[in-house]
């Protein structure tokens, strides 16, 4: 490959520091010849700092290293726009701390990206690894029902609607799409899906067949994971919903059924934000259950309740 | 878990095995193309728990031949379907598990709604004593796929429920305590969700296909009760039955009236 085009490995790090080599390893392992890494240390409380300008003195490659550290904690969202900002790569990815990229990933991806025209991220497939590194799930996108050999690229607004099927480390993106559309949105929760909605709405996508990525598990607690669902539901219909006004046909019937059947379960859930989406689908989807759901709610009443009426008055007329 | 339209209620049933405290299990998920957003939630939780795989029909398929692809999917030892608008309780599994080890000869284990006196469960009933104890102390065979389990083995050599609806899970139990013993496990180890998007069937129009598989296995070669016991059994359905179908009569509730006068003319017939 003569000129190599610049690629930036973003690396948000915040407590990671017993990961965190095998990280930056695993992106001086790669056969791409012209990448710079950004590491940016979120004001982690262990010994991060240390590590990592220790392995940065010892690093003697050819990569370009910046080491940012911040003064006061941002969070992921805020870490991965300044990662944004200061990438001089045409391509770049921001890559977890805890995470790794396989060796020929940059290379193979750069090459099909600069293949393609108006093309503004490449993903593919990942392996989830444990805390020792073990391979322990290598079926990601068949277990979601995804077919890892066919997944959808070109335009891909609507399927992603639909469901966010992109595997976050196995990304590269074009840096000045990415700040053509507005960058990672702090305003939410779930902010890469945001991203890959606002590019692939202007942009084509690509896939790359094959696992580049390997993803580190975390076990969740379950006190985490019962309020993470109603959450990301949340999340989700937030970032659906802003899509509604400009929205053409099928995008908007997507997001009625999405908002239909979702602040149905958030009010089932007693989630906080419940009101809020039963009133917008009362606006969306006018109809006798969104106004009963809409009023029940209102007046406090809990879901299960009004299922208990809904029985009984079945069992009335029966 | 086999799945159509429960967008309302799948997320609580796929949390309430993933909190199970017994943790070697996979979680197959068969959505029988759903309407609904039930794909996308039950993929959102696979995102979060490898245990999870999520698979939909091309077309409806139909209740019971979805779990019989869904079986056919499964890798463990044991088969146990948790429906999508069910919960299983933390312990559950693991209960039933334990109960199953105990009795490496049974082919099933049922844990029934029904409340007992306290008793000493897990307990293993040949197939007279099995079906003794539905036809004479409690139906346990009325129970739901969602109560039960199964060792791959037997639930196989079955070649899994048959296609009728409404009625292939009672003609199952049936089939299979003929072959296999059956493990009475602790009662209420699910959690039954009675709601208003049930199959509430017209039990009405089922009614005598029950009545016709009973006498099937009662009455049929390898019946493995008694000519008494199975002629007490029918006089005093045949009796029950009338006697509800006067009542009913009596209160003026024609619409149930009538499936107990057809119960009635049954085994009058038979």
């Amino acid at each position: 490959m003569n000129n190599p085009v610049l690629v930036t490995i973003g690396i948000p790090n915040y407590n990671y520091a017993h990961y965190i080599l095998e990280t930056l390893n695993s992106v001086t392992n790669q056969t791409y010849p012209n990448i710079e890494i950004i590491v940016v240390d979120d004001v982690s409380t262990d010994n991060s700092v240390t590590v990592i300008n220790e392995w940065i003195n010892n690093y003697k490659g050819p990569a370009k290293i910046r080491f940012i550290k911040n003064h006061t904690n941002g969070g992921l969202t805020k870490v991965c726009n300044q990662i944004l900002e200061n990438a001089n790569g045409k391509y770049f990815q921001t890559l977890d701390a805890d995470d790794i990229i396989l060796p020929d990933k940059i290379e193979r991806q750069v090459k099909l990206l600069e293949e393609s025209s108006n093309t503004s991220l490449i993903y593919s497939n990942i392996n989830v690894i444990n805390e020792s590194g073990d391979i322990i799930d290598d079926n990601y996108l068949g277990r979601i029902h995804y077919d890892k050999d066919d997944m959808p690229e070109g335009n891909i607004f609507e399927k992603l609607f639909d469901f966010n099927f992109i595997p976050l480390p196995s990304v590269l993106i074009n840096t000045e799409y990415a700040r053509a559309v507005g960058g990672f949105d702090q305003t939410l929760q779930v902010q890469d899906y945001y991203l890959w909605l606002k590019l692939s709405e202007k942009y084509l996508v690509k896939y790359l067949t094959g696992v580049t990525a390997l993803y580190r598990e975390h076990s969740v607690s379950m006190s985490n994971s019962s309020l993470t669902n109603p959450r990301s539901a949340d999340s989700v219909l937030e970032i659906k919903y802003r899509y509604f006004k400009k929205a053409n046909g099928r995008i908007k019937n997507i997001i009625r059924k999405n908002i239909y059947f979702s602040s149905a379960y958030l009010y089932r859930s007693n989630y906080s934000t419940a009101g809020k989406w039963l009133k917008r689908n009362l606006l969306i989807n006018p109809g006798f259950k969104s106004a009963v759901y809409f009023t029940a709610n209102k007046l406090g009443i809990p879901c299960s309740f009004l299922d208990k009426i809904k029985i009984g008055m079945k069992s009335f007329i029966s | 878990m086999t799945a159509y339209n429960r967008g309302n209620y799948i997320a609580e049933s796929i949390e309430s095995v993933l909190a199970s405290s017994y943790s070697d299990f996979e979680l197959i998920i068969m959505d029988d193309c759903s309407t609904d957003n039930t794909l996308n939630i039950a993929r959102s939780y696979a995102l979060k728990d490898r245990r999870i795989k999520v698979f939909k029909n091309e077309k409806n398929i139909g209740d019971y031949p979805n779990r019989n692809k869904a079986a056919s999917f499964a890798s463990g030892k044991y088969l146990k379907y948790v429906d999508s608008d069910d919960c299983i309780l933390p312990d559950g599994l693991k209960n039933m598990i334990e109960s199953m080890e105990q009795f490496p000869g049974a082919g099933f284990g049922i844990s029934s709604s029904f409340i007992e006196p306290p008793k000493k469960y897990p307990v293993e009933l040949n197939s007279r004593e099995a079906y003794t104890y539905h036809y004479f102390n409690k139906p346990v065979f009325f129970a739901s796929p969602s109560e039960v389990i199964f060792t791959k083995d037997a639930f196989n050599k079955m070649k899994g429920f048959g296609e009728k609806r409404m009625v292939s899970d009672f003609d199952m139990w049936h089939k299979i305590a003929l072959q296999y013993s059956m493990v009475l496990m602790s009662p209420g180890l699910m959690n039954i969700r009675k709601h208003p998007d049930t199959e509430m069937a017209d039990q009405n129009r089922f009614v005598l296909q029950y009545e016709t598989i009973k006498l099937n296995y009662l009455s049929g070669i390898n019946s493995p009760l008694d000519r008494i016991q199975v002629s007490t059994i029918k006089k005093q359905r045949r009796n029950t039955a009338f006697k509800i179908f006067l009542k009913k009569l009596f209160l003026l509730q024609f619409k149930e009236a009538i499936p107990r006068l057809k119960v009635f003319l049954f085994y009058l017939r038979n």
